[in-house]
């Protein structure tokens, strides 16, 4: 990235005006609060938040986007922790010792743990972040349309290949995701799979497939299949019990730096991966601390290296993931592509130029990243108690609510009727492919990568007067469509291997979100 | 209602090919390149149905071997449980509420809304439940309000609220 130093000023400029700062702070309070709703992972809460963007500037959008995927990161483990039901998917292995620490009475140091590991885990990737984004966006603009054409595909290989349980049917989702991309006018005066309906004659909203393939399926599970649970009494401590045990020490903190400096390189790298994500990332970060650590062998009993691994891995996936969202345009996770929806919504265009010519708002992300860091730590700190009972609402009379947000977000949109029809019948299907276990998530990617994809090919095929062979024949894009090839290859080796452990068998499910 | 996961996987992939199938037929209709090198508004769709039918064809196959196998999936649940009446009643409460907002207005709608589904749900005695959900639905409906329709300035058709609170 050129002019650090020139362009830090309009950044800070971006992040700390009045508006920006206090849409950070509402995005780090959502975040956690729907965060720590089981159930909701950092998709689901910004899908259904997707809609409040649509007052706010674009610098705004993508730093309320960052502010609630961090504080929604952390909001996962305030369940886990409390009454040991993940709320997000990277949540899942704080449970193994965040739990047995509330059942030793120390749940409100398992929480300052997790939320101490978490800042610090998106600090450092958020550090890592800007190095490494500008790097590849630096490769990417090497590549002509017929490269970023062979890239897309690269990143379509990794989404069908890694998300959910088999490739085959990730593909298929793909595939879906993208002709759901081509619906409305082709950019060249024509109109495609449009059937003379007037709702679909200016394409499909991405709020739209945000809403319908994120959020609208998890209402309906908790419509219909939570429509008699409660929340399980698991003997959940009170968070203010044992105050002098619950104290996190300065001792403590030094005592888990080696863990924070670890396991955020590890989920910086495995943000950075499409496909891998927080639950990929939380669960090699436990494994990895649990050979390192000094009290390795007490994993599992309730140790604060078993919450701080995980938590610092999770959170270090936010800033991660954005590196290959932002500099190539190829989103790591549902989370990711929304942001990038977003960014498209504004006029932005994320991938390589966006370094060189937005170089401000590039910067404002990042500093944004540390901002809503620092101000998680205050309000994580602030309402340890209030989230604790945030995470015992029942799923049950949580329905109701979820689907009326997804209703009133969706309709506000454009005032539209026939939108929340849509919405209807995509989040019914995804339901029902859920079932079936074809994971909706790739249809969503694809349909943000589609565009992007098409406008490359078409480019590329221009300037070579339509000669599709000479555009997949260029020295880069063959190396990098062997790379797709062979990343398809390795997702149906993956596919056809058997699960180590159960819980390596669930982490395919959990890629999904 | 219940479904073998594997007969609900074969229809469900086989309605799929047949909607690509259609779907392919539908490009013919789509415009002929305007511009040298262009391909035509066809091109991209045909190369997604056709990746997508190899992949539905690759699925088919595999589940029709599977069938003939005596060998149990492991893994998998056999069956697949559709709540069809649960799944029509929330889906009917969302097309009603989005088909009476014009009518009704959005502060009725709202209330309503939340009022139906939340009372099914509620485990209270018959008069405190009342009590309960109805309030919560008010104070809901206020919030949404102040939220969406004071706040960020949404226009959703509002019949009795703008006569009370107001910025």
């Amino acid at each position: 990235m050129e002019n650090i130093g020139e362009n830090l000023v309009p950044a800070m400029g971006l992040v700390f005006g009045s508006t920006s700062l206090i849409v950070l702070l509402a995005g780090v309070i959502l975040g956690i609060v729907l965060g720590a709703l089981p159930g909701f992972g950092s998709s689901q809460s910004l899908a259904l938040l997707f809609p409040m963007t649509f007052i706010m500037n674009g610098p705004d959008a993508i730093l309320f986007c960052v502010a609630v995927y961090s504080a929604a990161e952390y909001g996962g483990s305030i369940p886990a922790i409390l009454i040991r039901t993940p709320g997000t998917p990277g949540g899942a292995v704080t449970v193994l010792d965040g739990y047995e620490m509330t059942r030793k009475g120390l749940a409100s140091k398992a929480l300052k743990v997790s939320l101490f590991s978490g800042v610090i885990g998106g600090l450092t990737s958020t550090l890592i972040f800007i190095v490494a984004g500008s790097t590849l966006a630096w490769i990417g603009l090497q590549f002509g349309p017929g490269e970023m054409f062979a890239l897309g595909l690269f990143g379509l290989s990794i989404i069908g290949s890694f998300f959910g349980r088999d490739p085959a049917k990730g593909f298929l989702a793909t595939g879906m995701g993208l002709l759901l991309a081509t619906v409305g006018s082709s950019g060249f005066g024509g109109l495609r799979f449009t059937f003379d309906l007037a709702p679909l004659m200016d394409g499909l909203p991405l709020v739209v497939i945000v809403i319908g393939l994120l959020a609208a399926p998890e209402a309906f599970r908790l419509l219909i299949e939570h429509r008699d649970s409660e929340v399980e009494d698991h003997g959940a401590a009170d968070v203010a019990t044992h105050k002098e045990r619950n104290r996190f020490t300065r001792a403590d903190a030094v005592r888990l730096i080696p863990t924070w400096i670890r396991n955020s390189l590890i989920g910086t790298a495995i943000g950075a991966i499409p496909g891998a994500g927080a639950s990929v990332g939380s669960l090699i970060a436990y494994n990895e601390e649990k050979r390192w650590s000094a009290r390795g062998d007490e994993f599992g009993t309730g140790v604060e290296e078993g919450v701080a691994a995980p938590e610092s891995a999770n959170n270090a996936v936010v800033a991660g993931t954005l590196v290959p969202s932002l500099a190539l345009g190829i989103p790591g996770s549902g989370t990711a592509a929304i942001l990038i929806g977003v960014l498209i919504t504004k006029g932005i265009v994320p991938g390589p130029l966006l370094f060189k010519e937005s170089t401000s708002l590039v910067l404002a992300i990042f500093v944004g990243l540390i901002v809503a860091n620092v101000m998680l730590l205050g309000v994580g700190l602030m309402g340890a108690k209030v989230w604790g009972k945030v995470a015992h609402v029942p799923r049950r009379i949580l329905g109701p609510f979820v689907m009326l947000m997804i209703v009133i977000g969706t309709y506000a949109y454009s005032n539209y009727a026939a939108h929340v029809v849509m919405v209807l019948i995509i989040g019914s299907l995804a339901y029902y492919f859920e079932k079936l276990e074809i994971p909706s998530v790739p249809i969503m990617l694809a349909f943000v990568m589609g565009p992007i994809i098409e406008r490359n090919l078409n480019k590329a095929l221009t300037i070579h007067a339509g000669d599709l062979m000479v555009v997949l024949t260029r020295p880069i894009t063959i190396v990098i469509l062997l790379l797709a090839l062979a990343t398809a290859w390795y997702g149906f080796k993956r596919a056809g291997a058997p699960a180590a452990d159960p819980e390596s068998a669930g982490t395919g499910k959990a890629a999904e979100h | 209602m219940t479904l073998s996961l594997q007969k609900a996987l074969v229809y469900t992939i086989a309605a799929i090919g047949i909607a690509l199938l259609l779907l392919f037929w539908q490009t013919g209709t789509f415009s002929e390149s305007v511009l040298p090198g262009y391909p035509g508004d066809a091109f991209f769709p045909r190369l997604i149905l056709i990746f997508s039918l190899i992949w539905v064809a690759v699925l088919l196959l595999r589940l029709f071997r599977r069938a003939a196998d005596t060998e149990p999936t492991t893994g998998l649940p056999k069956t697949v449980a559709v709540e069809l009446i649960p799944f029509a009643v929330v889906a009917g409460c969302v097309l009603a509420y989005i088909f009476l907002l014009p009518i009704l207005g959005f502060e009725l709608c709202t209330f309503l809304f939340l009022f139906g589904l939340l009372f099914t749900r509620w485990r209270d005695p018959i008069r405190q439940r009342v009590i309960r959900v109805a309030a919560l639905s008010l104070s809901t409906t206020l919030f949404f309000y102040v939220v969406f329709i004071l706040l960020l300035n949404v226009s959703f058709p509002v019949r009795i609220l703008p006569r009370y609170i107001q910025f």
